[in-house]
């Protein structure tokens, strides 16, 4: 029975592998005829006549922009694919700061309220620093990028148990509708089509990802009053589980 | 002595003086009277006419002076030649050229010398003319003019000389030339005479000269040839300037020669000049040819042949007798009149001109084309046979032979047919192929057919039978031998072939068999016999003999073994084996079956007895004697059992009976009987009781370890054992008589218990969980095998349970199904990642597509760069879509099976090398004689990109060299890939391949150990291995295989 289970086990183990091997030659090997795209569309630029009909220029932009979209979508991967690889040097952050810092290199945070609560009693902790920044980032960006109002509110809410600090993230943004809420940490999802908002869907799968291995959590949930809500759990000890 | 002294033309001067011949000429009048006129009008005792040649002066004519020559070195006139005018020495002692001449100082003591030089017309001096004194003296100016004069005379008259003597060399050689001439030459006066004739008249003639010259030509021509001669001759006197004509003269012996004249007569004399030729040889010679054509003509007219010649358009020139008295028509009929083809029949014209076209490729007209085509293209005679039709309309066959007639220029001129009546032949021919049918009649009845075969011409002739049997249609003899060959059955056919070799070896006749393959896969059985023949010289030049269709007797003799072996067979399956034992020859026979059972070779019978007894079970030995003496001695069927002991040392158990055979007078002989290997059947028996043993022990065991209950076919309780006891917490007696699967599990009396009644009521096991609950109300979990017993109808007449208590494992399993669940659900996770990621990167990729594709077709004329980087960006675009379905197939490695394709490695290292290596600052070899073959290509590409791939990346040099090789092995593909960068530590080696988490310096080397592994992973699952050759600094070498 025990010798079942431990198959299983290691069945399991060889699927995770899989997987990682999987993202891995996804973002490497596909990187490759992915820069010569990239590089050919530049040439094509540089060659092609400004004076060329307007369809031309305008089939030639969107085409830029998809390739565009695809070295994001392949950069979103490659950064998935390197979550437990990369950047797992501990040093001491405080968490403020970078919160701060994260608004900072916003670009459209002229028109948006940024509400930090701070209910921290141990602002600096050594952990991966580089991690929680990367989650930070992707969140904050998230609350604004998707938010369609003029004026936009986000709620920026730090909390700590023993065992870990709780982030929540909550904005008055379109939220995400109950159906598909479920998929939003799938890589590549986008809630709207992504002509809507230039996005490739891979923040809150790179986050997720990054929780899973700090042995962290992130959830969903629809603000009463309209908008997300992320929250997230920061383990104060971390165990990677890679 | 004073050197010579040359003129500068001295050398053309001696050829002009030569051309006069005048050197050593006899003296002359004419020069004399000259010296003569000169000594006198000088006053001086000599005169000389000197002419000087290389060596000397010579005297032509001298007065006053014995000598005839002198030494030219020493001569005066050497230097009067020199000048134009008169040279003149007054007094020799006193002039230093002449002091010392031995013709001053001694005889004839010259003192005085003049010399006039003698010119020639051509500015040449010949010499002089001089005059010579013993006084010293001096010419007057006119004596010195009538020196000159007097040596002008001189060159006169060597020049007239000079003429006469040209004359008369020409005249000599004319006359030689007519002399010597084979042809009549003559000259005939006006008044007809001869005037000269030369010796060829003698010659041919027989008259001396004397005998013509003078004599009128008429008298010798013959009478008949007069008038055309005067004809001719009259001509001349109209103006013509040559006449030729023939006529016949008069030899002296009588007869006549036919001469052939050439006549011109000379403008001003009238005289002719006449050359006849002698053309009597000619004549003959023609003649003769005339008559031997008359006598060629006879011969063939009086032949059996029949001779047409015919112009080049078919109109009959020539008929000769033989074609008169074959076909009834005569010459004169068909000459100039009719072409051959009124002899022949129109359907056979149409068919030789059919068969024509076929041979020659080209259109060939029914016509007179048939019968000469072939003789004019190919240029040789043609023969054929055909009908002649005759005048009376009856025919007869004809051998008709075409020869193309030429001319002396080689062109066709006509033809010439030679016929010959052959309906003898043909009658022979007739009478041998009827005598052939009778002979094949015969042997269609023996079923035999007649062959022959020869070995120069490589001919094979078959009799019609032969035919039959081998159903074939009669064939040319080219094509008859591949169509023998073609039937033979192809394992027969090298027999076929020895048997030819040997008979030419040995001579001798031979006998086979061999099988031919008739179509729809019939197989007949042919017997062949056969003999060399020979020429008259005893060689051997051929093969000859019959086949017979033996198919029925090789049937029937098949038959015969099919039923000899169906008995051995038989018994051999029913493991019998019969046997006969003779008394008075002590001799055993045994069939094959037998033997089998005995597992021995075939025996001789005297060997056989004694290996038989070898073989009994020691034990058995004295037993089966005695039995057999009785059988012998009473007659009493024989019943036995025994052992046989084989080789191995196992036992075989047997049983055998026999029957005394007894002869007519009821005397016993022998013993028959046969024997049958009971081994089976007695090792089961054994086996049986074994196993009725070992029941109980299991039952017993059984009791100890399981949960046994055995219920009636209602269900009820018949019998528990102590661990049912035990587990349920209830007593014996509290259960037996009780119904099974009530109060027990009462909430699972629903379709559960209905399901197990169905299956084991209908006399099937049944097996399963079920859970159970104990006396105190908890429950427990078995897994019951139920048998039925069933009775002699086939119903179940009582139930045994076995179960185990499973309890505890149920509890495990519940953890197991959540690791399970686990897994599965892992399995859905990757599953639908590895869409959503190869989906989601697909869309804009497609999209990329066909935007360049509406980009180009918006563009047509688009600058040809900006076209060839769109061509290029959508290759990339396939490449990427193409590596998107290849990692997505690869997530799949060991859930999902990667089809196999052919792949050529040498292209998929070509792509992978043009993909990922810079062309710049790298050098790669792919070596020879990489296979192409079956495997899942996506992963050997991912080998190779990712060991390419980190040698590219980890290149330390300006030039990276990457080396890809290839070896055979002989069960695996080895390849390997080398490269000059920094190399690996050898510590490093084993590490290298270990996923990313053991890998120091995570930074650096990171993406090499995942693509290392992911390497090593799929080459371990292909069956193959990878290892590494390197130090550090020198370059690695990554070698791997994969199985063939």
């Amino acid at each position: 029975m025990e010798e079942i289970e431990r198959n299983y086990k290691k069945e399991l183990e060889v699927l995770k592998q899989e997987y990682e091997d999987f993202v891995y030659i996804v973002s490497h090997d596909i990187k490759t005829p992915m820069r010569a795209i990239s590089n050919i569309a530049t040439w094509i630029e540089d060659d092609l006549d400004p004076s060329v009909g307007g369809d031309i220029i305008s089939n030639f932009n969107l085409l830029k922009n998809r390739v565009g979209r695809l070295e994001s979508m392949m950069n979103g991967l490659l950064e998935l694919s390197r979550v437990n690889r990369v950047e797992l040097e501990f040093y001491e952050i405080n968490i403020p700061k970078i919160i701060s810092e994260s608004i900072e290199t916003l670009e459209d945070k002229e028109n948006v309220d940024f509400l930090v609560i701070n209910n921290l009693s141990n602002e600096n902790v050594d952990t991966l620093g580089k991690k929680l920044t990367r989650v930070l980032n992707h969140l904050i960006t998230n609350a604004v990028r998707f938010n369609n109002k003029e004026k936009k509110e986000v709620v920026i809410e730090l909390n700590e148990t023993a065992e870990a600090y709780e982030i929540k993230i909550s904005d008055d943004g379109p939220g995400v509708p109950e159906a598909v809420k479920d998929k939003i940490f799938s890589i590549f999802y986008t809630v709207n089509s992504k002509d809507v908002v230039d996005s490739t869907g891979a923040g809150l799968a790179i986050s997720s990802k990054i929780l899973q291995v700090v042995g962290g959590s992130i959830k969903y949930e629809t603000r009463d009053t309209g908008g997300s809500i992320f929250t997230f759990n920061w383990p104060k000890t971390i165990t990677l589980k890679i | 002595m004073k050197k010579p002294i040359l003129p500068l033309n001295e050398s053309e001067r001696l050829i002009a003086l030569e051309s006069y011949s005048i050197m050593d000429s006899l003296p002359e009048k004419e020069y004399d009277s000259i010296t003569q006129l000169a000594s006198f009008i000088c006053g001086t005792p000599i005169a000389l006419i000197s002419l000087l040649d290389e060596n000397r002066q010579w005297f032509k004519s001298s007065v006053g002076l014995g000598a005839s020559e002198t030494p030219r070195e020493l001569s005066f006139c050497q230097y009067a030649i020199m000048g134009e005018e008169v040279y003149e020495v007054n007094n020799a002692l006193e002039n230093e050229l002449f002091a010392d001449n031995p013709l001053v100082t001694g005889s004839p003591d010259i003192r005085f010398y003049a010399g006039a030089p003698l010119h020639d017309g051509n500015g040449f001096t010949l010499g002089t003319l001089c005059v010579i004194d013993t006084e010293p003296k001096e010419l007057t100016d006119d004596q010195k003019n009538a020196l000159q004069l007097l040596a002008y005379q001189v060159v006169l008259l060597l020049d007239l000389r000079k003429k006469n003597v040209e004359l008369k060399t020409t005249q000599l050689e004319f006359q030689n030339f007519i002399e010597l001439s084979k042809d009549l030459v003559c000259i005939a006066n006006v008044d007809a005479t001869f005037h000269k004739v030369n010796p060829a008249f003698t010659t041919v003639l027989g008259y001396a000269k004397e005998e013509l010259e003078g004599k009128p030509f008429v008298d010798f021509i013959h009478a008949d040839d007069l008038d055309k001669t005067y004809k001719e001759v009259e001509k001349l006197a109209k103006g013509e300037l040559t006449v030729s004509f023939e006529n016949r003269y008069r030899c002296k012996n009588g007869e006549y020669v036919l001469l052939n004249w050439n006549v011109s007569p000379h403008p001003e004399t009238g005289n002719l000049y006449c050359i006849a030729r002698d053309t009597t040889f000619e004549k003959k010679q023609e003649e003769i040819l005339i008559n031997t054509t008359n006598e060629l003509k006879a011969i063939l007219n009086a032949s059996d042949f029949s001779i047409i010649a015919t112009e080049l358009d078919g109109t009959i020139k020539q008929f000769n007798r033989g074609a008169e008295k074959m076909t009834g028509y005569t010459a004169e009929e068909l000459v100039g009149l009719s072409s051959p083809a009124i002899l022949h029949s129109i359907d056979e014209i149409v068919k030789r001109s059919q068969e024509l076209t076929k041979e020659l490729g080209e259109e060939i007209e029914p016509g007179f084309d048939a019968f000469v085509v072939k003789a004019h293209k190919l240029n040789v005679p043609d023969s054929n046979e055909w009908t002649y039709i005759r005048k009376d309309a009856t025919t007869f066959p004809v051998k008709l032979t075409v020869t193309a007639i030429k001319n002396r220029d080689g062109e066709v001129s006509g033809y010439l047919g030679i016929g010959k009546d052959i309906s003898q032949e043909k009658e022979i021919e007739l009478n041998l192929i009827n005598s052939n049918t009778l002979l094949d009649e015969s042997q269609k009845i023996a079923k035999i057919g007649s062959w022959r075969f020869e070995f120069k011409s490589n001919r094979l002739t078959w009799s019609q039978h032969h035919y039959t049997i081998f159903e074939l249609e009669n064939l040319p003899l080219q094509e008859l031998n591949s169509a023998f060959r073609d039937r033979i059955h192809p394992d027969d056919i090298t027999i076929l072939d020895k048997i030819g070799d040997e008979v030419v070896k040995t001579g001798s006749d031979f006998k086979i068999n061999y099988r031919i393959i008739l179509p729809g896969n019939r197989i007949k059985e042919i017997l062949e016999i056969g003999q060399p023949y020979r020429n008259s010289r005893r060689e051997i030049i051929g093969i000859k003999g019959t086949v017979q269709d033996v198919t029925d007797e090789k049937i029937a003799e098949q038959n015969l073994i099919n039923s000899k072996k169906l008995l051995d067979e038989s018994q051999s399956i029913a493991k019998i084996g019969s046997w006969k034992y003779d008394l008075a020859a002590d001799f055993l026979v045994w069939s094959k079956g037998h033997y089998q059972i005995f597992e021995m070779e075939e025996l001789p019978s005297e060997q056989l007895l004694n290996a038989f007894r070898n073989r009994i079970h020691f034990e058995d030995v004295s037993v089966l004697d005695e039995l057999m003496t009785k059988t012998l001695t009473t007659g009493t069927d024989l019943t036995y059992r025994y052992r046989i002991l084989l080789p191995d040392g196992s036992i075989k158990y047997l049983i055998g009976i026999g029957q005394a055979i007894k002869n007519s007078r009821g005397e016993i002989t022998g013993i028959q009987g046969t024997v049958q290997d009971i081994t089976e059947k007695t090792l089961a028996e054994q086996i049986i009781f074994e196993k009725a043993k070992e029941i109980n022990d299991v039952r017993a065991a059984l009791d100890e370890s399981s949960i046994v209950t055995i219920t009636d076919e209602e269900g009820v309780i018949l019998f528990v054992n102590d661990k049912f006891c035990s587990i349920t917490q209830y007593k014996k007696e509290e259960l037996i008589g009780q119904f099974h699967y009530l109060g027990n599990h009462s909430d699972m009396i629903t379709k559960f218990v209905e399901n197990i009644f169905a299956t084991i009521s209908d006399g099937k096991i049944w097996k399963g969980e079920i859970r159970n609950k104990r006396k105190d109300g908890t429950y427990y979990w078995v897994y019951s095998t139920i048998v039925p017993f069933l009775n002699k109808e086939g119903k179940p007449y009582q139930y045994v349970a076995i179960s185990q208590d499973i309890t505890e494992q149920k509890q495990d399993q519940k953890s197991l199904n959540n690791a399970l669940f686990d897994l599965e659900r892992k399995n859905k996770e990757l599953d639908q990642f590895a869409y959503i990621v190869s989906h989601d990167l697909k869309a804009p990729l497609r999209a990329i597509n066909n935007l360049s594709e509406w980009i180009v077709e918006d563009m047509p004329d688009m600058p040809e760069e900006v076209n060839s980087n769109f061509d290029l960006l959508r290759g990339r675009i396939q490449r990427m879509e193409n590596l998107i379905n290849g990692v997505l197939d690869y997530s799949r490695i060991g859930r999902t099976k990667i089809e196999k394709e052919t792949s050529d490695v040498k292209v998929m290292l070509d792509q992978i090398v043009e993909m990922i290596v810079p062309t710049s600052g790298f050098e790669v070899f792919i070596g020879e004689g990489f296979p192409v073959f079956d495997t899942e290509r996506i992963l050997l590409q991912q080998v190779f990109s990712n060991i390419i791939s980190n040698a590219v990346k980890y290149s330390d040099k300006p030039i990276g060299k990457i080396e890809c090789l290839y070896e055979s092995l002989p069960d695996f593909h080895q390849f390997s890939i080398k490269d000059n960068g920094p190399g690996i530590a050898e510590e490093y080696h084993e590490r290298v391949f270990q996923v990313f988490q053991t890998i120091e310096a995570r930074d650096k080397k990171e993406s090499t150990g995942v693509g290392l592994s992911i390497v090593k992973k799929i080459i371990e699952e292909k069956g193959g291995s990878i290892r590494i050759e390197s130090e550090e600094d020198k370059g690695a070498n990554f070698i791997f295989t994969i199985p063939k």
